[in-house]
């Protein structure tokens, strides 16, 4: 090696810290495994939320249809969701507003909101209302399943944030009047709680600005889960049933809380293809069914590996031994190892709420066919047994 | 256990400190040495080291980040060590060649040798605030870490083009930027 690599590799040890832990999450003490896990359920969630949009746009009226007559209306011709990224490299499909750079500048219902300069300690924005909100506006940093800081009392947070609008100190809510504002937000406090820091930053009211990763454009507030999650791994209402590698999927993520986006309730699965499976090995086809419930429309996720999340058309259904299963060929799909796939089943507005048994829908309830091989069989005995819990996970019959 | 109670402890020189910085970051501080010595050996005893560097450092040192912390204690080392051997032995290894990628954007190698580690490690740091995050983690995966292409695609499930791709075009903006600093030709 030369001396000129030597030296490269000297300046490099210099490097600011917050770097290495953004690389490492090992640095922070947080295994590989479970950064990654974090990272792609935040991304399916924040998709999840977007898509939703997406849907509701297209579809808001047949959904609460469904809703009035109790029944599941027929979807309409399924919405063109098309590929939506969460990555700054990257166009956001449906981000009406991109003049101030990507992931930089967002349009909500109340005005607009755009960052306007940063430090290493604070943030500046400028935020701008049309009219008067009535909900008061507040501002919180989200760490990776934290809200770390907040200048709303009530939000759950470990530390305050050192706002200031228009150069004066402002210690609770946001303006609420009709105006422009320079909001400068110092979260240097927050940065010495020790924790790790998502540089997720949102007001509420407004779809976040996220500096880490362009989330687009949601109108309105979306809350992620009901954070009934006692117990379980993902605090936001996720729990994990691990299998084995050899295993058709290596994991499922149970989303037990909702997207609750006031029109839809939203509950998702996600699949994982295990690290060690070649593509030969890859499933076919994927079906899914829920026990009592009928949704409106059940959609897959795909992650791209880089933080891309693609979403299908509406899957079309079978009937197989008197229930709809939600059929995905996943032949059609560019898989790979690795790679997560959401299954998400939209439902009218409040159906899951309402339903004491789906508050927390349990997974024997679900039945997924996978394609019928030899080597699937194989698979399903072992994955069964890793699990330890009830499942109705059926071969299909080919 | 929380990184400041971990420095707390070797503040009142207590070595359940070491213990508990090993329990926390033991085999993140190994992948490191592992890395840049390709030697388990090696790497175990770059560790050790690197344990014995922190209990030297803390106090008078109090850092927020322990982690990131010993990770340079530990890279540093390890350099040190990899410096050591023969020049041969080490040509063509992963390290080495992760490296050598990198020293082509300093263009002229006349020009660096007055050029302080400090300032290009300025410059890199400047540079890499203005990198997008994907493009960040895999510059610093690569060329702090010494990580393979494959454990890097791994890490982010992302495909070896993708990966080589990346680093190619951060290595290209890295050298504009380093000329636009004044650094190289």
């Amino acid at each position: 090696m030369t001396d000129k690599a030597l030296l490269l590799a000297e300046a490099l040890n210099e490097l600011d810290d917050k770097y290495l832990e953004e690389a490492h999450p090992e640095a922070r003490g947080i295994s590989l495994r479970v950064a990654q896990r974090q990272r792609t359920v935040r991304q399916i969630a924040a998709v999840a939320c977007l898509c939703l949009v997406g849907i509701g746009v297209a579809q808001l009226s047949p959904l609460r249809d469904a809703s009035g007559t109790g029944e599941a209306a027929p979807m309409s011709p399924p919405p063109s969701v098309g590929q939506i990224f969460m990555d700054g490299n990257s166009e956001t499909s449906n981000s009406p507003s991109s003049a101030a750079g990507l992931g930089t500048r967002v349009d909500g219902a109340h005005g607009s909101l755009y960052f306007a300069d940063e430090t290493d300690t604070t943030v500046t924005v400028i935020l701008t209302l049309n009219e008067h909100v009535d909900t008061p506006l507040y501002v919180y940093f989200e760490g990776y399943n934290t809200v770390l800081a907040a200048t709303e009392p009530g939000v759950g947070h470990e530390g305050r944030l050192q706002i200031t609008v228009d150069g004066a100190i402002c210690t609770g809510s946001l303006p609420t009047v009709a105006g422009k504002y320079e909001i400068v937000i110092d979260f240097s406090r927050v940065l010495t709680l020790d924790a790790p820091i998502g540089q997720r930053f949102a007001i509420s009211g407004f779809p976040a600005l996220c500096r880490q990763v362009s989330c687009g454009t949601v109108s309105g507030a979306l809350t992620c889960g009901e954070g009934n999650g006692t117990g379980r791994w993902w605090q936001e209402g996720y729990h994990t049933v691990y299998t084995e590698d050899k295993a058709p999927f290596s994991e499922i993520d149970l989303t037990d809380g909702q997207f609750d986006t006031h029109d839809f309730d939203v509950m998702g699965y996600t699949f994982r293809i295990p690290l060690s499976h070649r593509p030969s090995k890859f499933p076919k086809r994927l079906c899914a069914a829920l026990d009592d419930l009928t949704p409106t429309a059940v959609y897959a996720c795909f992650t791209d590996g880089e933080g891309g999340v693609s979403v299908s058309e509406p899957l079309p259904t079978t009937t197989l031994e008197g229930k709809t299963f939600y059929d995905l060929d996943l032949t059609v799909q560019d898989l790979h190892a690795g790679q997560y796939i959401t299954l998400l089943f939209v439902f009218p507005a409040d159906t899951l709420k309402t339903d004491p048994l789906t508050q927390l829908y349990p997974i024997e309830r679900m039945t997924v066919y996978l394609d019928g091989t030899d080597k699937a069989h194989r698979h399903r005995q072992q994955w069964l047994r890793q699990v330890n819990r009830p499942f109705d996970w059926h071969i299909m019959d080919t | 256990m929380e990184d400041s109670r971990i420095v707390e402890l070797y503040w009142r020189r207590d070595e359940q400190a070491i213990r508990e910085t090993d329990k926390k970051y033991g085999s993140h501080c190994q992948q490191i040495a592992r890395n840049i010595l390709q030697n388990t050996q090696d790497a175990e005893e770059c560790v050790n080291d690197t344990y014995l560097r922190t209990w030297h450092s803390i106090p008078p040192q109090r850092p927020t980040r322990l982690g990131a912390f010993v990770s340079k204690i530990t890279r540093c080392l390890a350099l040190d060590r990899y410096k050591a051997l023969n020049a041969e032995k080490r040509k063509g290894d992963r390290f080495g060649l992760s490296l050598e990628e990198l020293s082509d954007c300093l263009p002229s190698f006349e020009a660096e040798a007055n050029v302080d580690a400090l300032v290009i490690s300025e410059a890199i740091g400047s540079f890499l605030k203005r990198e997008l995050p994907t493009a960040r983690k895999i510059f610093v995966c690569r060329y702090f870490y010494g990580d393979s292409i494959e454990e890097i695609c791994e890490r982010f499930s992302m495909t070896e083009s993708k990966v080589k791709s990346s680093l190619f075009r951060s290595r290209n903006r890295l050298k504009a930027h380093l000329l636009k600093e004044g650094i190289g030709i």
